[in-house]
């Protein structure tokens, strides 16, 4: 269910608002923990400051009453979002973190955080497209990363998130991610999808530039879907997959940032764009 | 727009001949992950980078996809209810699959062979049927019918570089078309087999030899002899071209693998020759 708008807001009206209902809600959540771990208490302090950093943020227009769905909305927002700094990809881990249990390597949420881990972790992957690869050292995100090498995420309702999360930033090598049943909702989808394209770009000016294998098979994977008999995946998603390929083949895709509508050119022609599961997600913000 | 950016880059990729293999090599990963659009391009008529990207494949010869990711996609393309759009795309990239390689090979062959059917037939379509039956003919799949082989007789212009030839020399190939007995199609088989680009295996050539003399000897066979004595004499004369001619398609050709060649088939048109002098009608052969 996406949500109507009364009138146009301006994107950071509608981001703050997003976010400090995000945040308020995941506060209300961990203020309801029994017993808060370490990282629970890191979470609390970061989004008390988060909280505040937002308010500052705030902006004379008001959102519209009407927002109900706080995940989706939330990953509508962060769709929207582009200043996004690689001191967030701190933020958003430590988030992340305070969402989580780890047991003998198994990832759990923790009680009532399903969704706040769900909406970190895509915060999250979404903020290291803005991580300075080529210095990882220097970058907190990639010191902050505790969770073991070998930590399962299987049964997380974000697990392909947190697994790609993984993949990424632990030094483990050649890490296999199933694609087979991964089949999100448009709005994380797209987010995803976008999110794992920003990382390829970012990683584009690594000495060794090659695209990770299981991004390459995240491509395939929603490519292929656009052939089967399941809902095709929203065209912004294709254009993502493309631009991640086009990345690995060597294509000067970095100089194709421009307006999105100019990417999507060539893929709307082979989008059917009476079905809504497959208009790009652009569309859906236009009204 | 990227897919533009890429599409310009596969034809750079295929006109460069000094690193094509070790570029697509090292990007297959890429190239396996592109194949689902590159069909899906091809719904509404769109078949430029399709065909771009079929040429990237056929230039790579099996190292240029990681078919065993795409194999549960062909299922999927070569279903009975898909689109003829995404049949005719598995079709035409059907002669690069490694079907012996999938552990569900078998069920794949019936569906390709329920699928070429619905396909509209152009020379392209009927090069990659051919093709790719007679590479699956050669490891004897029990999905072949007597009436695929009909497709011979279209007598589609097989590519210079083209495994379904190759392997389709192999003898319990032949047997195959042979058990058919039906002069034309086994007729057709040979000329397609016949060709300057390839040499025969030697059992299949054996059975050959053998097959001439039993199959095509008497006055009624007349018709066939010339269709293949006319291709035998045609078949030579480009293998007189030499060795750069022939390496231009096939760089690993060495000088006696064609002196080989040119010895099977002297010898094929040899024996035709003497089958056709010992008819009544009198030689075909110096009339060519």
């Amino acid at each position: 269910m996406y949500y109507e708008l009364t009138t146009q807001p301006t994107p950071s009206s509608l981001i703050s608002a997003c976010l400090r209902d995000f945040v308020s809600r995941i506060s209300e959540e961990l203020a309801r923990i029994d017993k808060p771990n370490k990282n629970t208490t890191r979470l609390l302090t970061t989004l008390s400051l988060w909280e505040t950093r937002l308010e500052i943020a705030k902006r004379p227009q008001q959102f519209d009453g009407k927002l109900h769905d706080a995940p989706h909305r939330f990953l509508e927002a962060v769709e929207r979002i582009h200043s996004f700094g690689p001191q967030l990809a701190d933020t958003y881990l430590k988030v992340l973190l305070g969402c989580i249990d780890v047991k003998k390597g198994r990832v759990m949420e923790r009680p009532g955080l399903k969704q706040a881990a769900r909406a970190a972790s895509i915060c999250l992957l979404r903020a290291l497209s803005c991580v300075d690869w080529v210095h990882m050292a220097d970058e907190e995100v990639f010191e902050s990363y505790a969770l073991p090498p070998n930590a399962n995420f299987e049964g997380l309702l974000c697990h392909h998130t947190m697994s790609a999360i993984h993949a990424l930033l632990s030094s483990r090598k050649g890490c296999w991610l199933d694609w087979a049943d991964y089949k999100p909702d448009p709005p994380e989808y797209v987010l995803f999808a976008n999110a794992l394209d920003g990382v390829v770009r970012a990683r584009a000016s690594l000495v060794d530039s090659k695209v990770p294998r299981w991004v390459l098979r995240f491509a395939l994977h929603s490519l292929s879907m656009s052939l089967s008999q399941d809902p095709p995946p929203p065209a912004s998603v294709i254009t993502a997959c493309l631009s991640i390929i086009g990345v690995d083949l060597g294509c000067d895709i970095l100089s194709t940032s421009g307006p999105i509508s100019e990417r999507y050119a060539d893929v709307l022609r082979c989008v059917d764009l009476s079905d809504p599961e497959t208009v790009p997600h652009w569309k859906w913000f236009q009204g | 727009m990227v897919s533009g950016l890429i599409t310009q880059k596969l034809r750079e990729i295929v006109e460069d001949a000094g690193t094509r293999s070790t570029i697509i090599r090292s990007k297959r990963k890429a190239l396996t992950a592109l194949f689902p659009y590159v069909t899906l391009r091809t719904k509404d008529g769109e078949h430029e980078m399709f065909d771009v990207f079929l040429r990237v494949v056929r230039s790579s010869e099996r190292s240029g996809l990681m078919w065993f990711y795409i194999e549960p996609l062909l299922s999927v393309l070569l279903d009975e209810r898909a689109p003829v759009f995404s049949k005719q795309a598995a079709i035409m990239a059907s002669p690069h699959v490694p079907w012996w390689q999938f552990e569900n090979g078998g069920h794949l062959v019936q569906l390709w062979a329920g699928a070429y059917s619905a396909v509209p037939y152009t020379d392209d379509v009927g090069q990659s049927v051919v093709d790719t039956l007679l590479q699956i003919a050669s490891w004897k799949s029990p999905a072949i019918t007597d009436d695929m082989w009909l497709w011979l007789n279209k007598c589609p212009d097989l590519p210079p570089v083209c495994s379904g030839r190759y392997w389709g020399s192999n003898h319990a190939v032949f047997k195959m078309v042979r058990a058919l007995k039906d002069t034309k199609t086994l007729t057709s088989y040979l000329l397609l087999i016949w060709s300057e680009w390839d040499f025969l295996m030697p059992r299949g050539f054996d059975e050959m030899c053998a097959s001439i003399r039993e199959d095509f000897s008497g006055e009624e066979m007349g018709r066939h002899r010339t269709d293949l004595i006319r291709r035998l004499s045609y078949v030579r004369r480009e293998l007189e071209r030499g060795l750069e001619y022939i390496q231009q398609y096939k760089p690993e050709l060495k000088e006696e693998n064609l002196h080989r060649r040119r010895d099977q088939y002297k010898r094929l048109q040899d024996i035709l020759l003497e089958v056709d002098n010992e008819t009544a009608a009198g030689p075909i052969g110096e009339s060519l």
